[in-house]
């Protein structure tokens, strides 16, 4: 530990000082210039080198500011949801559950989801409580959705994919909004979005929303989850701010508060409802110097979360929760043809519960990363990243009697686990681009994995307990992408294959088959349950014209084997029963119209059947299925610019069906929003 | 000093107003014009003042490139909250020109160009990509289909500019 600070305060020293040496460099990644000089959009996440969308070594979408606004869509999943390979899943107006390439579920812990970099997941089971990410729609640049593992880059938890959302930048991006929007479902909400700058030399952006609304419906519900369920109500803030220091060197802070009520299908199929408190602080220094582009950033996350649900009566309900983040880096090119990338990161969390972990479970970890892009040709490209990340549990407080770990146990777990990505770019011609990619990627066991502690008699019969001897879950991806410019049609064609292999799959120990304890009582314990399999393709295609139509249209396929420890003997108990529960064909469909004053757009999404779960009544450890078949949505949206600065607008979603059945939670019901937009 | 500027100005104006219809394209179009000065914000020093348009006063070719370029150019190339303002330049005399960035019209590439745009440690623009190869110019550009940007890093370094890494990192570099 002493060792891994003396060498951070080391490298923190050298990037203060190369910044305040070496002679300064030009201004840095300007995301709107930048797409002015490629015209084409840019991005950091596939690598953490800039590049050009088209020369990523990843599959890669970006779902651009135009894109989110004609949604309609007042949450990021329900703009997420045309994407092709994104499967989203509504429980309700704010509890979504996004996925790419299949294995969602509730509290999916498969996805990495950020911010400008920052994580906004919660370490607790992995998963992102989509309502309090602290970011209003109208100040997002570019939703950058990578599908397939990254955890070259990111590390854990990249393994399904990753959503790196950009905000724009305070520095260059004047962005002046306001939005007000109220509609059916007694919807009420509203965004304001303000930036002030001096000069070209700092930059402040600062936004505030929320909205609250009446839930769907509890017709398709048991009793039980229907009383658990209340009703929306969400807000946010955000702040962030960028200082010019001088030529190259750039200072950013940024904060956020975001504070929530909504109702959540748990892992365990049944409702709760979450109230959380989540904040967030961040700062960073990035220089432009003879040695390369030097990054330096730290942060903390912080949540609080009471949870309110007739399962839990009699515990301490509550859970706090904090990570501290640290991460440098140094992107250098060498010579005309090279770009090396090399990172460092340290992590430190906590997950704080008396009453699900009888004290406290953290764990620190210590990563190095290796980036290397190499120009072999003009149009030929490849890169290579590895990462090792090692892990140091620690817990304390009162373990549940009967698991047979002690606290020694956690305290001298450590593990370390390398993950790699590759991928091979060929220009073939000015239109036509080919890219191989293979990789791996890791998914860590969740606090929740490693130390939940529900004593005998308290849920039950039976000693629930997390484990510090499960593993890691790894993820091998190999994939082939083709894109080809069809400049004749101002259109994009996309086709890509590929295959995956989930190996040491991770169950929350509700999930898994009993077994007798070493104290004779009965124990679920968080296990590696077996192995899965996933093979997909995908085919897309996106354009506009000069006469104001836009159009795409996308086909998503993945099929899905699994080879598991649970289910077994006609007994349900866990949701991961992959095979089942992801939907094989997903279509998408959008035309668009603009045209003077008007704004146009009509969005399709069909999906094929799949299995969902809910709770059994009359046994907590039991699921019973759902069979959700397939359903298509359609959603509409019309605005009208009133004034240069005044628009408005109308989005009905789900305008073909006042009620489907999405998931085994209630049904989801047509929504018409109505709303005003300000711009200055 | 004004005699030379009004003396300068009347033999635009005069090529411009000569340029026979129907004349070839520029080599940099005004989209490519629009690159360059987004471009330019990851520039450093950021170019100033006069944006010399050379040419080669002994090819009609050129001279017709220029001024091609300078009708593409209008009032000026913006740069941030700046106007570069253009002015054709003989590359003959260029060296004795006062400017902050040149744009080299087609045939107008050579070393003596070179060695003037050094000397000034200005930024050189063309779209004669084998020129920029041979370390003639420090950038070349197309913008026609799929952007292209060349940057000869060794012509930058001798007149002492510096792009942005992340700059440098999307383009193609010698």
């Amino acid at each position: 530990m002493k060792c891994w600070l003396s060498c951070l305060a080391q490298c923190l020293t050298i990037v203060v000082v190369a910044a305040l040496s070496a002679s300064p460099r030009a201004q840095q990644l300007d995301y709107g210039t930048l797409e002015q000089v490629f015209h084409e959009p840019v991005t950091t996440s596939a690598t953490g080198q800039p590049q050009r969308a088209s020369e990523a070594p990843v599959n890669m979408t970006i779902v651009t500011q135009d894109d989110i606004r004609r949604t309609g869509a007042t949450t990021i999943p329900d703009v997420l949801q045309y994407v092709a390979g994104v499967d989203v899943r509504r429980y309700g107006i704010a509890d979504e559950e996004v996925g790419i390439r299949g294995y969602n579920a509730a509290y999916n812990p498969r996805l990495l989801v950020l911010v400008n970099g920052r994580q906004v997941y919660s370490d607790d089971y992995g998963r992102v409580f989509w309502p309090t990410v602290p970011v209003q729609l109208a100040e997002i640049r570019q939703i950058e959705v990578i599908e397939g593992p990254n955890s070259a880059l990111y590390g854990f938890n990249a393994v399904s994919g990753v959503i790196n959302i950009i905000t724009y930048d305070p520095l260059h991006d004047r962005i002046n909004t306001a939005t007000l929007l109220g509609g059916t479902q007694h919807y009420w909400g509203g965004s304001a979005v303000a930036t002030g700058q001096i000069d070209d030399r700092a930059g402040l952006r600062v936004s505030v929303g929320g909205y609250q609304a009446r839930d769907y419906g509890p017709a398709n519900l048991s009793a039980i989850d229907a009383a658990n369920r209340q009703n929306p109500l969400v807000g946010a803030f955000n702040v962030d701010g960028r200082l010019q220091i001088a030529p190259g060197v750039q200072a950013y802070i940024d904060g956020s508060m975001s504070d929530s009520r909504f109702a959540e299908e748990t892992f365990a199929a049944s409702f709760e409802t979450n109230m959380t408190r989540a904040n967030s602080i961040r700062a960073g220094l990035s220089a432009d110097t003879a040695i390369g582009l030097l990054n330096f950033s730290a942060y903390r996350n912080g949540q609080e979360l009471s949870i309110d649900s007739s399962a839990v009566k009699g515990f301490p309900n509550w859970v706090n929760e904090s990570v501290y983040i640290v991460q440098a880096n140094d992107l250098l090119k060498l010579g005309a043809d090279h770009v090396v990338r090399i990172g460092f990161e340290y992590r430190n969390n906590a997950e704080t519960s008396p009453g699900f972990i009888g004290g406290t479970i953290g764990y620190q970890v210590f990563a190095g990363s290796l980036m290397w892009n190499w120009q072999i040709t003009p149009s030929v490209a490849l890169t290579n990243a590895v990462r090792v990340d090692e892990l140091q549990l620690r817990y304390s407080g009162n373990l549940a009697a009967g698991t047979g770990f002690t606290v020694a146990d956690y305290n001298s777990t450590s593990f370390a686990v390398p993950s790699f990505n590759s991928g091979l770019v060929v220009a073939l011609t000015p239109e036509d681009t080919v890219r191989f990619m293979i990789a791996r990627g890791v998914q860590v066991p969740s606090l929740f994995d490693f130390g939940v502690q529900i004593p005998f008699g308290a849920v039950g019969p039976v000693v629930v307990a997390g484990s510090p001897d499960v593993h890691p879950s790894t993820v091998d991806n190999i994939e082939l992408d083709y894109d080809r410019a069809l400049p004749a049609i101002d259109s994009g064609l996309r086709v890509a294959v590929f295959a995956q292999r989930n190996r040491d799959l991770i169950s929350q120990p509700f999930a898994v088959p009993p077994v007798i304890g070493p104290t004779g009582l009965p124990l679920l314990l968080t296990s590696n349950v077996g192995s899965s399999n996933a093979a997909g393709a995908q085919i897309g295609i996106k354009g506009h014209s000069d006469s104001g139509f836009r159009w795409n249209v996308s086909y998503a396929y993945v099929a899905t084997t699994d080879n598991t420890v649970l289910n077994r003997g006609g007994l349900i108990t866990s949701a991961i029963n992959y095979a089942n529960s992801t939907p094989r064909s997903v279509g998408i469909a959008g035309i668009g119209y603009t045209r003077d004053r008007w704004e146009l757009d009509l969005m399709g999404r069909w999906q094929s059947s799949y299995q969902d779960f809910r709770a059994s009544l009359n046994n907590p450890f039991l699921l019973e299925p759902v069979e959700v078949r397939n359903y298509l949505s359609l959603n509409a949206r019309a605005a009208y610019r009133l004034t240069d600065n005044f628009t408005v607008q109308v989005a009905a979603q789900q305008f073909n069906a006042s009620r489907l059945l999405q998931t085994a939670g209630p049904l989801v019901e047509r929504r018409v929003l109505f709303g005003v937009t300000a711009g200055f | 000093m004004c005699r030379g500027v009004c003396c300068g100005g009347f033999i635009a104006a005069l090529l411009v107003a000569t340029r026979p219809a129907g004349a070839a394209p520029p080599s940099l179009s005004s989209q490519d014009l629009q690159v360059l000065g987004s471009a330019l914000t990851f520039v450093q020093p950021r170019p100033a003042g006069t944006l010399a348009v050379v040419y080669s006063a002994t090819d009609d070719a050129s001279r017709q490139d220029a001024v091609a370029i300078m009708t593409a150019l209008g009032n000026g190339l913006p740069i941030g909250g700046a106007t570069l303002t253009p002015k054709l330049v003989d590359a003959a005399v260029l060296g004795s020109t006062d400017f902050g960035l040149a744009i080299i019209a087609a045939n107008a590439n050579g070393e003596a160009v070179a060695q003037s745009v050094d000397a000034r440690h200005a930024l050189c623009v063309t779209a004669d990509r084998p020129a920029v190869q041979r370390g003639l110019c420090t950038v070349a550009i197309n913008s026609a289909g799929r952007v292209d940007i060349f940057l000869n890093s060794r012509v930058a370094q001798r007149a002492g500019i510096t792009f942005a890494t992340a700059f440098r990192m999307m383009v193609r570099e010698q």
